[in-house]
């Protein structure tokens, strides 16, 4: 591999975990508040309201069933807004991570359901407040299974972000697309797809660790 | 229903299955308001409190559960932790209690261990540490030891009793075995969809009203021991008009308890239980239980004899009893 091919390769994939990385940390900070949302407004959760659960889930699997490449497009005067342009590593971004957040909300909501709601009723039945409740058990309780589901989020962020290529964003898709597809070169693409693979693997066993490390006094 | 607790007093609540003896529970820690009619702890009334003042409340009321209800993610020092951050003790204070609550329940050496590590006598011990934590008044016990075997408890029933000894607590205790009722409570109450219907001092206990009914067909007997008179006119009764009275003699508690249910399941044959001879052994081993089954089955009694030590049809009650 020539020095130049090596330099596209580094730099493709450092944009790709740029992409994918920056849009995981995004789609927790808004993800994983939207779930506590959607858990505690359940009809036996600590604060019911159902007007909030059903208005935030149907927002939720509205954005969920807009296809990817779709929503890569149609939020371009969004993402011109946010970061004022709708090309780049950067512009990528901002759809990433709205597809990122729904995706991680509905799964951690999963592992927050999961917590036992007896459990709950016994910290509460000691006094606690109900803030106390979602702070030191709730998320607690939960965060091996948070963890496993940051780990799929991140996963399906890495192939979604290489359909990001088609906004110019960079990184190994839009190498692949460019090289391996519009000039032929199969070793490249193969390349690619090994990176890519290597990625998720890696992902996969430090997800699996941690959360395995978590889970072992559960 | 109305009834009031004296503070030290051990009170035992016994009752089915949906008898009320939860909704009475969470009745007694604010966790659900009555229907009608007012709940007094201290002389505070529950269903006036503000949502903060009902907080203060239940931190003087400790709470011990079934499933002891421990936190996976916290070793046995942060599960008891959590009941002085609830109440708002400072670091130094809560290391302090910890330490003197794990001597008090005798986990020392395991309070770097999660929940997971501990056995079911330990999760309690761990349960019942973190619910005397804010120094309680009262302590209510759901179910404490129905989860464990009876070695287990026996000693969680003594550290109990050592607890409302040493420390003067209020003890009243939900639990659906009488033989706990016997071993701890000074008084007993037994609840039957949702009424009281039998309260006395322990030692005056008898049974629960419908069995008083069918004891009252063996007046005058003692133990478990029928006379030759009494025999002889159930045994009158024609074998499938009459429900059929056994006396069972098991080798340990722990089988019978399992008994009665199993009955249900295979033969849908409920069980009323007459008198149980916990401290007399009418034989050498085990100990001896009288009881009438709601249905005359010859397979039930067949599969009696193979799981019990020892079976013996006294004669059959007359079923409109």
């Amino acid at each position: 591999m020539s020095h130049q091919v090596f330099d596209l390769f580094l730099k493709a994939t450092l944009a790709t975990l740029e992409m994918v990385f920056a849009s995981a940390a995004i789609a927790v900070i808004f993800g994983l508040p939207l779930a506590l949302l959607l858990t505690v407004t359940a009809p036996n959760g600590l604060w019911p309201s159902p007007v909030i659960r059903k208005g935030l889930g149907f927002i939720i699997d509205l954005t969920r069933a807009v296809p990817f490449i779709i929503l890569l497009v149609l939020l371009i005067p969004f993402t011109r807004l946010l970061v004022g342009t709708a090309l780049g590593t950067g512009a990528a971004i901002v759809p990433l991570s709205v597809t990122a957040i729904p995706y991680f909300a509905r799964i951690a909501e999963v592992s927050l359901k999961d917590v036992d709601p007896a459990l709950i009723e016994a910290i509460r039945s000691m006094g606690a407040t109900r803030l106390k409740v979602v702070w030191s058990v709730l998320l607690p309780e939960a965060l091996p299974g948070l963890i496993s589901g940051l780990t799929v989020t991140v996963v399906t962020l890495i192939s979604a972000s290489a359909m990001a290529g088609v906004v110019g964003a960079g990184g190994l898709g839009d190498l692949a697309i460019r090289y391996g597809y519009q000039r032929f070169n199969t070793g490249m693409m193969l390349w690619i797809v090994g990176i890519l693979v290597i990625i998720t693997i890696i992902v996969q066993i430090f997800g699996n660790f941690l959360a395995g490390k978590l889970r072992r006094n559960l | 229903m109305s009834f009031s607790i004296q503070a030290g007093d051990i009170v035992g609540i016994i009752g089915r299955s949906g008898a009320g003896k939860t909704t009475l529970l969470r009745c007694l820690h604010g966790a659900e308001t009555p229907d009608a009619g007012d709940v007094f702890i201290e002389g505070q009334e529950i269903g006036r409190l503000k949502e903060k003042e009902l907080l203060a409340l239940r931190r003087r009321i400790g709470m011990v559960f079934q499933n002891f209800n421990l936190l996976k993610s916290r070793t046995v020092w942060g599960n008891i932790s959590l009941a002085l951050e609830i109440a708002e003790f400072s670091k130094s204070a809560r290391t302090a209690r910890i330490q003197e609550l794990i001597g008090l329940v005798g986990l020392e050496g395991h309070e770097n261990k999660h929940p997971s590590q501990l056995s079911g006598g330990q999760k309690q011990r761990v349960g019942i540490a973190r619910a005397l934590a804010t120094n309680p008044a009262v302590l209510l016990c759901d179910e404490a030891t129905s989860a464990l075997d009876p070695e287990t408890t026996s000693s969680i029933l003594a550290l109990l009793s050592k607890i409302n000894q040493e420390l003067g607590i209020t003890i009243v205790l939900i639990t659906h075995e009488m033989d706990v009722i016997h071993r701890l409570a000074r008084r007993v109450m037994v609840l039957e969809q949702g009424r009281i219907i039998e309260d006395s001092r322990t030692e005056d206990f008898s049974g629960a009203k419908e069995k008083r009914a069918l004891t009252q067909f063996f007046e005058g007997e003692e133990q478990s021991v029928l006379s030759g008179k009494r025999l002889s006119a159930m045994q009158s009764e024609k074998t499938h008009r009459g429900l059929p009275a056994l006396r069972v003699t098991v080798a340990e508690s722990a089988l019978f308890t399992s008994l009665i249910p199993a009955l249900y399941e295979q033969f849908s044959i409920t069980s009323h239980v007459l008198r149980v001879d916990l401290n007399e052994n009418y034989y050498d081993m085990g100990e001896t239980h009288l009881i009438i089954l709601s249905w005359n089955d010859e397979n039930a009694l067949n599969w009696l004899v193979q799981n019990v030590e020892k079976l013996e049809v006294l004669g059959y009650v007359p079923s409109g009893i």
